[in-house]
């Protein structure tokens, strides 16, 4: 078991580099497509329709590939409570059970991203970008990479408490805006 | 029946820890199991489509603009600005917390780039000043929650995006209520300077060559917030595109002063990056979760029973900010945020309410309870900063409240007061 989550760590560790890769562009692209909608309107007069849909695909992107990317540093906001308090093999016991839910949770957004692929959004199109694209590749295809790297990530941290009985214990909470 | 099962659920998991947005999923899963009528595919579909919005870009940007603004460089200048300024009053280094917040509240969107960037040199100089280091945490934190009061503000965007309110009203709003909230916190230092309740050294009066130098020194971040309230005002840019001017101005300003390499800059996308995928997750699942509470009656319900209590508007928005408060002491923003709006804003726009007051009304109160015990978060990350227990900013905090609580029944009873600057947008 040791070996195959050492490799499974590898693996994670390669995903989280694309994924850095991945926000990185994806924030540029934000700020440079809407920078440059705004030089373009007011030093040439001329506003540029499609930076508006291209930047919300980014966005949207953005959010599943930053969450996943959260749930790898183990940043994602909870409220600590009793659980927090106890002892560490006994806070493994709830790390487990919620690293379970939370890989189950994410199986499910996947299966249930491919359903909706395939009912609703194969018919629909982007509207104002210079090519046609369908709008899977924007809505459903980021919601089911960061839902399945979250349930990679959940799984190996779950399997790591059960069998390879890492030193766990408790994050800080995260702060919202 | 089965919809109070959804709410119990959403208690019971956040109480073992599992993180909000999982939370959120996992229980309106299991209401969907228990009704047996809606497949889940609904719930990925509002997820996603709710995303759609180009107000909401608003948010990674303001994130992206705090991140870069709070590193070192800008953050001093604005802090020596406000020495220069008010640091002579009684109170001082307090006051010229207050005012430093103030003003880089016109460049963040959340509290805690506040706290993290500014807040860290607001303490260190305070405790060097001999203030007590728990009553610096406490005035940091009280302080802190400005900056997501005056514009811009991420919270901001989520509650426009959840209602479909303008996000340029709403940050128009928060400009004068913020700056009232401020004004308060320094009269009730001034107030605890004077009666000698804290120790507060008071610095000498600087010359007018100093101030003018601090000022020259600061310009760049104060051009910022007048821009930007300028630009809404005026109608120039949305505040989306406003963000991302401010973004461009920080990065350019960060290479100018060499204060900012690529490989800090790419490091600040990825972590502001983390920080908006994670609190727009959130948000993500809680459309589906809104969905089911709405087309469950549950505003109408809820509106049905504080109706019942009194039908007075104002009696009725007490109660909200009660409620709101109480849930403050012991819910993360974000959660009540989604939880309560659904709920609360139908009935808020039943009474009359006009929409842009009531967000400000929510807004204020859900930042309140980032510094009320005995969960706030604000609280959590000064008091780590200046390294005191908790009891004691706990002790400290609790002076501030009033002035908190004060400028929050002002915002309420004054409508005025949020809706002057975007009653002249129209």
């Amino acid at each position: 078991m040791e070996g195959f989550l050492t490799r499974y760590r590898w693996l994670l560790e390669r995903i989280e580099r694309v994924e850095r890769t991945m926000v990185i562009s994806l924030l540029a692209i934000m700020v440079g497509c809407i920078f440059g909608q705004v030089v373009s309107r007011y030093l040439f007069g001329l506003p540029l329709v499609w930076v508006e849909e291209l930047s919300t695909y980014a966005f949207i992107w953005g959010v599943f590939i930053g969450a996943s990317l959260g749930l790898k540093k183990k940043r994602h906001i909870k409220i600590l409570s009793f659980v927090s308090r106890l002892s560490v093999s006994r806070q493994a016991v709830f790390l487990a059970v919620t690293d379970a839910m939370i890989t189950l949770f994410c199986l499910i957004l996947v299966v249930n991203g491919f359903k909706a692929m395939t009912l609703f959004e194969w018919s629909q199109r982007t509207i104002a970008l210079p090519v046609e694209l369908p709008r899977v590749l924007f809505y459903s295809t980021p919601l089911i990479l960061g839902a399945a790297s979250m349930a990679l990530t959940a799984a190996h941290d779950f399997l790591g408490i059960l069998f390879a009985r890492r030193q766990v214990g408790s994050e800080g909470t995260e702060v919202s805006r | 029946m089965i919809l109070a099962l959804l709410f119990l659920v959403f208690l019971g998991l956040i109480a073992v820890e599992l993180p909000i947005a999982f939370a959120l999923g996992i229980s309106s899963i299991c209401y969907l199991l228990l009704e047996g009528r809606t497949p889940f595919v609904i719930m990925v579909q509002k997820m996603t489509s709710g995303l759609d919005s180009f107000p909401f870009l608003a948010l990674p940007l303001f994130v992206l603009a705090g991140n870069i603004f709070s590193r070192g460089g800008i953050a001093q200048r604005i802090f020596n600005f406000a020495r220069a300024i008010v640091g002579h009053i009684y109170g001082g280094l307090a006051h010229v917390n207050v005012l430093a917040s103030m003003i880089f509240a016109g460049m963040s969107g959340t509290a805690q780039a506040d706290a993290a960037g500014l807040g860290i040199i607001e303490i260190e100089e305070m405790r060097r000043d001999g203030f007590d280091p728990a009553f610096a945490a406490a005035v940091t934190a009280a302080s802190a929650i400005i900056g997501p009061i005056i514009p811009p503000s991420v919270i901001m965007v989520i509650f426009a995006v959840m209602t479909e309110v303008s996000v340029a009203s709403l940050f128009l709003g928060g400009f004068i209520p913020g700056v009232i909230m401020g004004l308060s916190l320094m009269a009730m230092i001034y107030w605890l300077a004077l009666t000698k309740r804290v120790n507060a050294p008071r610095l000498p009066r600087q010359s007018s060559r100093v101030v003018w130098q601090t000022f020259f020194g600061a310009l760049p971040a104060l051009v910022a917030p007048i821009f930007l309230v300028g630009g809404m005002l005026m109608g120039v840019a949305t505040p989306t595109e406003l963000g991302a001017i401010v973004v461009v101005y920080g990065i350019v300003l960060g290479f100018l002063y060499k204060e900012l390499t690529l490989r800090e800059l790419k490091d600040i996308f990825v972590e502001s990056a983390i920080v908006y995928g994670i609190l727009v997750f959130i948000i993500s699942i809680a459309f589906p979760f809104g969905w089911l509470v709405a087309i469950n009656k549950v505003p109408a319900i809820v509106a049905q029973w504080m109706l019942s209590l009194t039908s007075n508007k104002w009696m009725i928005l007490i109660l909200i900010n009660i409620v709101l408060l109480f849930a403050g002491c012991f819910m993360e923003t974000t959660a009540i945020l989604v939880i309560s709006v659904p709920v609360l804003f139908p009935l808020a726009t039943k009474l009359g309410v006009d929409p842009v007051h009531f967000g400000l009304i929510m807004v204020v109160n859900l930042l309140i309870g980032t510094c009320t015990p005995p969960f706030g978060i604000a609280l959590f990350i000064t008091m780590q900063i200046a390294r005191v227990p908790f009891a004691a900013i706990v002790r400290a905090i609790l002076p501030f409240l009033i002035p908190l609580i004060g400028g929050l029944l002002i915002i309420t009873y004054l409508p005025q007061v949020v809706l002057f600057l975007p009653g002249l947008l129209k």
